[in-house]
């Protein structure tokens, strides 16, 4: 068959896998998979690792990068930081009512852009802009219509009565304009794939509803939410990891490049932004680390949850 | 309930799909809407349905104009090519459905849950789904899953019932066993039926009636039999049976048929002199001694067999039984039966008789 | 009309117009932020707010331009960039390719490992992550600022998803036409997925051009590294108060994916949507 015979190769056998697809069983495989896996081991995993270390230390040095001792100091100090709760609590907000609040918003823009036959394409491209663009860019735009003074949010609201707001100045509001600006920024996301799952639908479905003599509202919520619902899930799970995270909009919004500090007495602060306050900031590498460990302590919590809460309320098809 | 369609014509911008229908659709019948792809029948049957809208002409149901009418208010019962079940709903609550929607006709109030459960039930029995009713539709095969589109569509007891191609989607065998179920449904319910097919052996088989369109125009209203053994024109004949009809080009001179170059044709014909298209069945040509031929080839079906030879340069189909077995290269000599052949003008292919 | 149609067309023209309102909201502070941009200190921060410049302040871009070097900006951000997505297609395409065609040890556990770490958070990451760069030399460069972003799991993913589409038959005919791993994998996979691989770089563009956080960790603080988003942050310090320079320069910043985004929309919304599905 072949003019020329080759070497045997070694470890080198053809197999079959679980689908009836073709898998080669040889060492050549460490070869691609060597690459990504010692920037993994490098960048996530020995910092993770790492991290957790440095959690359990009692003391840190920061100049000699040594830590001494074994034991929940760190934690403890971590959890009777004021800041640290005030950053759960701002967390908190952001996930209980700023992710529910552009859920519903982007759903329900997704669902006008869905009923509409022509320029479908248009205004998801208009809707879809700001994910686009930098954070802190448009945090800086927010920053100025924030303004206590110069801001237009403050104008348009005397228009209606309301005084003045000091936004970004009054701790009591500071989280406010945060979220405002959190639900903005975090709509863009959430209509292109509620729409991609809304046009996954078969829109055959809609006209048996017809046919079944079924209304408009009915329609909506017996059948095209439910249909959407594995989609809704996948968006709110990716979500609240994503707010759990907020940090960009924190700084852009409040932080001055030589105050550091996240709003007037750190009222603004999120869990991660208290983590790089006190990594970068104040130099308290083991508090970061415990910080940050509890962080994803909190995270995996969310995860098992939303797996529970799942089954429940999910109709997978 | 009857259906009457009045100069129904629908248009696609400037693109005629079905243009100036004019029929009935006979209460407690069913009917077969019977073309090639492109002829209008889907259309024609979404209007019927309310789900297209009616460019000019009109739809009554018995002595009610629906023509404007939406789909809800029509009472009707629609099963889609692709069924159209609600993927994330129970068989039993997809059969449900229409009637969480609409209010008890005898009581004018909603249904309570134990009359649904029952209504549900009867329904599933009678398309016999009731083993399934906590399976999803992702769970069932394509013939439970048309069951449940069917028993969806007749749970709240329309007054007439549409299906668009739902036999397309089975498989051979699965289609023939699902025809006759459909049959037996429509005999037990007695509903009009309007039950829209390319395939012409489907529609022949289970229909009381035949609509053949062509290209938006109705060609013929008949029952399968009639349609079949007196064609309208060439279309219609040649649309219906297996193997094809064949044509070939004579002329009938004093009552007898000739071919072009003179050679008779074992058929009386008592049409005036001229040229015609003669279409001739394959079961037309049986062993005698009019006309000789050579085989070109044979096909053994079993229980008969396909010859084909040449007449006049045309290919003619015939069906001959496997009494004797034949071969290509044989000489054969036939007769014809004129029950089964047909006379069409030359020109417009329209029926001569 | 019938009665039928003329009630629907109303309801269309309302659907339509309330997406207008809601895209003109959407996109207000964008509309904001350009106007400003060319207003006069005065027309900037005067309440009640003056919408449109009397006359355009062309030199607010010539003033923010030159304050910061925002061009050195760009190139850094681009070369960063560059090193960030060809990193990651890189390593992605690697990866993927060996989770689909090779049989290993531990696969399926390692595949996990993977896995988990998009739910690690990357605030988590950079307390070590930023030791380590700087051990390794490589605090205020462009390779630290790109390397840990090639530690995606994301793209893996994706990647592998598209790859195990590829029908089996086709491997096993390449087997048989006695074609090499990497062959197949140059020759078959990539151009069969070059949609998903373009979608991948395009994504991880706009992730590392728009990232804030870990290049300002890493370099925010001489100009020579330093990424745009650093850049404008550095810009707002020294200008807060200025609304029509800093809007300027947030324009500035901004302009570039606009651009881009104007070109590849499609793929990127495509893009977005597919990885959403399949994730």
């Amino acid at each position: 068959m072949m003019g020329t015979e080759k070497k045997k190769k070694k470890g080198y056998k053809l197999t079959t896998g679980p689908n009836r697809e073709l898998l080669v069983k040889s060492p050549k495989a460490w070869l691609y998979i060597l690459p990504p896996l010692i920037v993994f081991l490098a960048f996530v995993f020995y910092p993770m690792l790492s991290v957790l270390r440095t959690a359990f230390y009692e003391k840190y040095v920061y100049i000699t990068s040594t830590g001494t001792g074994f034991g929940l100091a760190s934690f403890q100090h971590v959890l009777k930081d004021k800041t640290f709760w005030l950053a759960c609590k701002n967390t908190g907000i952001l996930i209980l009512v700023a992710l529910p609040v552009t859920v519903i918003l982007s759903l329900s823009i997704a669902l006008k852009i869905n009923s509409i036959k022509r320029l479908q394409g248009f205004f998801q491209t208009l809707f879809f802009t700001p994910y686009v663009t930098s954070t802190v860019a448009i945090g800086t735009v927010f920053y100025t219509l924030f303004h206590s003074q110069h801001g237009y949010i403050n104008y348009f609201l005397s228009l209606f009565g309301v005084d003045t707001i000091n936004w970004l100045t009054d701790s009591n509001t500071v989280i406010w304009a945060l979220c405002i600006f959190c639900i903005w920024n975090g709509l863009a996301f959430k209509i292109v794939l509620f729409l991609a799952g809304l046009q996954k639908i078969d829109k055959q479905v809609y006209k048996a509803a017809k046919i079944d003599c079924a209304k408009p509202g009915k329609t909506l919520f017996k059948i095209t939410l439910p249909l959407l619902s594995p989609t809704m899930w996948m968006v709110v799970i990716v979500s609240v990891i994503y707010v759990a995270r907020t940090y960009n909009e924190v700084f852009s919004l409040f932080t001055s490049v030589n105050a550091n500090t996240a709003g007037p007495g750190n009222s603004a602060i999120t869990i991660a932004y208290y983590i790089y306050y006190c990594f970068f900031v104040r130099n308290q590498v083991n508090y970061a680390a415990a910080a940050a460990v509890l962080f994803l302590l909190v995270i995996m919590a969310l995860t098992i949850l939303q797996r529970v809460i799942s089954r429940k309320f999910v109709h997978y098809y | 309930m009857e259906i009457t369609l009045k100069n129904l014509t629908k248009k696609f911008d400037d693109y005629v799909a079905v243009d100036n229908l004019n029929l009935t659709f006979q209460d407690g019948e069913l009917t077969g809407l019977l073309g090639p792809s492109g002829c209008g029948k889907s259309t024609t049957l979404y209007m019927l349905a309310g789900l297209e809208n009616v460019t000019e002409g009109e739809i009554w149901f018995g002595d009610q104009d629906v023509t404007t009418a939406t789909p809800e208010v029509r009472n009707i019962g629609l099963v889609f090519q692709n069924y159209a079940l609600y993927p994330h709903m129970t068989v039993a609550d997809n059969i449900a459905f229409p009637l969480t929607n609409i209010k008890n006709p005898q009581t004018g109030k909603r249904f309570s849950r134990e009359e649904i459960r029952e209504e549900v039930m009867k329904a599933a029995k009678l398309v016999q789904i009731d083993e399934y009713m906590n399976r999803k539709p992702g769970q069932l095969s394509g013939g439970q899953q048309q069951r449940v589109a069917i028993a969806r569509a007749l749970v709240k007891k329309p007054k007439v019932l549409l299906l668009d191609e739902p036999l397309s989607n089975l498989d051979a065998r699965l289609r023939m066993e699902m025809r006759q179920e459909i049959r037996r449904i429509q005999q037990e319910t007695k509903i009009t039926t309007v039950f829209v097919t390319h395939d012409q052996e489907e529609a022949m088989s289970i229909t009381d009636r035949i609509v053949l369109m062509k290209r938006g125009v109705v060609q013929q209203i008949a029952p399968a039999h009639e349609m079949y053994m007196d064609p309208c024109n060439e279309f219609v004949a040649s649309f219906l049976g297996n193997p094809v009809i064949s044509y070939v080009d004579v002329t009938v001179h004093g009552g007898k048929v000739m071919l072009k170059d003179d050679q008779p044709m074992p058929l009386t014909a008592s049409l005036p002199d001229g040229s015609y298209h003669l279409g001739i069945r394959p079961e037309a040509w049986i062993r005698g001694d009019g006309l000789t031929v050579t085989l070109h080839t044979v096909e053994q079906r079993g229980q008969d067999q396909v010859v084909e030879f040449e007449l006049d340069g045309r290919r003619i189909k015939a069906l001959v039984d496997a009494a004797s077995v034949l071969s290509a290269g044989d000489q054969v000599s036939f007769n014809l039966r004129d029950n089964r052949c047909c006379f069409f003008d030359a020109e417009t292919g329209e029926r001569i008789k | 009309m019938r009665i039928k149609d003329t009630r629907a067309t109303v309801l269309t023209i309302i659907r339509y117009l309330l997406l207008c309102i809601g895209a003109f909201i959407m996109l207000f502070p964008f509309i904001y932020m350009v106007l400003s941009s060319l207003k006069t200190a005065y027309e900037s921060t005067a309440i009640p707010p003056v919408w449109f410049p009397a006359s355009p302040q062309w030199s607010n871009y010539d003033y923010a331009w030159n304050l910061k070097p925002f061009l050195l900006y760009f190139r850094n951000t681009l070369i960063v960039c560059t090193i960030s997505v060809t990193g990651t297609l890189l390593f992605s395409i690697l990866g993927a390719f060996a989770f689909t065609i090779y049989d290993f040890p531990c696969k399926n556990f390692l595949f996990i490992l993977f896995m988990l770490t998009m739910m690690v958070p990357e605030e988590m990451l950079i307390i070590q992550n930023y030791e380590t760069v700087a051990d390794l030399g490589l605090l205020n460069t462009f390779l630290g600022i790109a390397l840990p972003s090639l530690a995606n799991g994301f793209y893996i993913f994706m990647l592998r998803e598209y790859f195990t589409q590829v029908p089996s038959s086709l491997f096993k005919s390449a087997k048989v036409d006695c074609c090499s791993d990497f062959k197949y994998l140059w020759k078959v996979m990539i151009p069969m997925n070059k949609n998903a691989i373009f979608t991948i770089a395009i994504l991880a563009f706009i992730g590392q051009w728009n990232a804030f956080m870990w290049p300002n960790m890493v370099a925010g603080n001489s100009d020579d590294h330093k990424v745009i988003t650093s850049g404008l942050m550095t810009f707002r310090a020294m200008a807060s108060a200025n609304y029509h320079y800093l809007m300027a320069a947030a324009c500035i910043t901004v302009l570039p994916m606009i651009i881009f985004y104007a070109i590849f929309h499609k793929k990127i919304i495509a893009g977005v949507a597919s990885g959403g599905i399949k994730g």
